[in-house]
């Protein structure tokens, strides 16, 4: 349980950070999803139970604070994560040549998605040019920053995992 | 099998969801009040923060040119108080001229000032969330406008928290007419920092810097609030309608205080 409750938080936490502290500075204007990082890394590492539900709880908070329709997020997290499951049965999630690639691929296809989304949705209006605008900056964005956000929740997550483990050692020798 | 199966269901059931929220927006507004609830107290609490720091800064550390814009200002103020001493007998002569046509009686607009907490985390909509919900007499639908002109309306509202579309969003429209030759069309967002004036014919006449103003038609913004002004018109040789780009008088990247108009507006051709 008390896995859930730290990535519900850190997923509150880093919708904070985005919608109220980044929004301040244009600098940051065209950065990429923050949590999708997140999602690709649940998809990547965690275990497929804890991860669909992460996910979905992802999804479900980043719908109901963004002003897209609802279901956006839950859908396309959801397919990334189904995504990432499907892609580690062939290629080597850890491997060093693979992980600078995993978050500007996940902001390419979160954004085509998103067109795809938009295409049908909207047909009535043309695709703003401003979508393919931003695409660019989003990509360069996940290319500078996208491997270090990956190592700083992995590293996170073996620090919490030892530091869990320990807690719940003492805690059971507490108890006998 | 089972386990693909249910994804392709859960995709289903997510795109249905997308589908009925899209066309009909209120309808999923309750579902997602919840985080809402949670997370817009910690935006409030990180925004009014960030906004201590910042006066600090400039108030205590960035007064260098003050004095100059000072002096500016006065010059400025005067000017707008000769302004103001115009529109007064203006809206006087205004008024006669209303009781000599027996016209509706011009409502007094009752508004609700309210603090930008949050914005959209998404690059592609354009929404943000104020410090104001249900308990301040804030509905769905109710205009937001800042001393520049319009700035969204709201779209989903809990009990101390509302979510406001922006004119820019791309799912917003407002009708809105030319001020100077009053011709009419519907403006949209386009997910950017400007707007573009749809339904506008080919025949009306329109030029780059003319004002566009709020028709009243639509039922949500009362008539005559400022919106914006033409930045670009494409006029083609074929088609009924001119291509219009209008750019916003509000500043959607500065936007820190707004003004939630509570008062259902009603149109002069709406029954009272």
């Amino acid at each position: 349980m008390i896995p859930y409750i730290v990535y519900s938080c850190i997923c509150i936490l880093l919708i904070i950070l985005k919608t109220s502290v980044l929004s301040n500075f244009t600098i940051f204007n065209d950065f990429y999803d923050i949590l999708l990082p997140f999602v690709l890394y649940l998809g990547l590492f965690r275990p497929f139970s804890q991860g669909l539900i992460l996910t979905i709880f992802y999804g479900y908070c980043m719908d109901s604070i963004a002003g897209g329709p609802f279901g956006f997020y839950i859908t396309v997290y959801f397919l990334l994560f189904i995504l990432m499951k499907w892609t580690i049965q062939f290629l080597h999630a850890r491997s060093a040549l693979l992980k600078p690639f995993i978050v500007p691929v996940g902001v390419l296809v979160e954004n085509s998605l998103f067109f795809i989304i938009l295409a049908v949705f909207h047909r009535n209006q043309p695709a703003p040019g401003f979508l393919i605008g931003t695409l660019p900056k989003q990509l360069l964005w996940a290319a500078v920053t996208g491997l270090f956000f990956l190592i700083a929740i992995d590293y996170s997550q073996v620090w919490f995992s030892n530091w869990f483990e320990e807690w719940d050692f003492h805690r059971r020798e507490g108890k006998s | 099998m089972v386990l693909a199966i249910a994804g392709v269901f859960f995709i289903a059931c997510c795109i249905i969801l997308i589908s009925v929220s899209d066309r009909h927006p209120g309808t999923t507004a309750g579902i997602g009040s919840v985080p809402i609830s949670v997370i817009a107290p910690f935006q409030d609490m990180v925004t009014a923060s960030i906004e201590f720091i910042r006066d600090i800064w400039r108030h205590y550390f960035y007064l260098v040119s003050v004095a100059k814009e000072n002096v500016a200002l006065k010059k400025l103020l005067n000017q707008a108080l000769e302004k103001n001493h115009q529109l007064v007998e203006i809206e006087l002569s205004n008024q006669r001229l209303r009781k000599f046509l027996n016209f509706q009686k011009t409502r007094t607009i009752q508004t609700v000032p309210a603090e930008v907490v949050g914005r959209d985390p998404s690059p592609w909509f354009k929404t943000v969330i104020i410090d104001k919900g249900e308990a301040d007499g804030i509905q769905k639908g109710c205009p937001v406008v800042v001393p520049e002109g319009i700035t969204g309306q709201v779209i989903s509202a809990s009990a101390h928290y509302a979510k406001v579309l922006l004119i820019i969003d791309q799912n917003s429209a407002v009708d809105a007419l030319v001020q100077r030759s009053r011709a009419r069309g519907i403006i949209r967002g386009m997910a950017s920092e400007s707007c573009s004036f749809y339904y506008v014919l080919r025949k009306d006449d329109i030029r780059v810097g003319d004002e566009v103003i709020s028709s009243g038609i639509d039922g949500v913004y009362p008539k005559g609030l400022r919106i914006g002004y033409v930045s670009g018109v494409i006029r083609r040789n074929s088609g009924m309608f001119q291509e219009v780009d209008v750019t916003p008088h509000v500043d959607f990247e500065k936007l820190e205080e707004v003004l939630v108009i509570t008062t259902r507006y009603q149109n002069d051709f709406q029954m009272p």
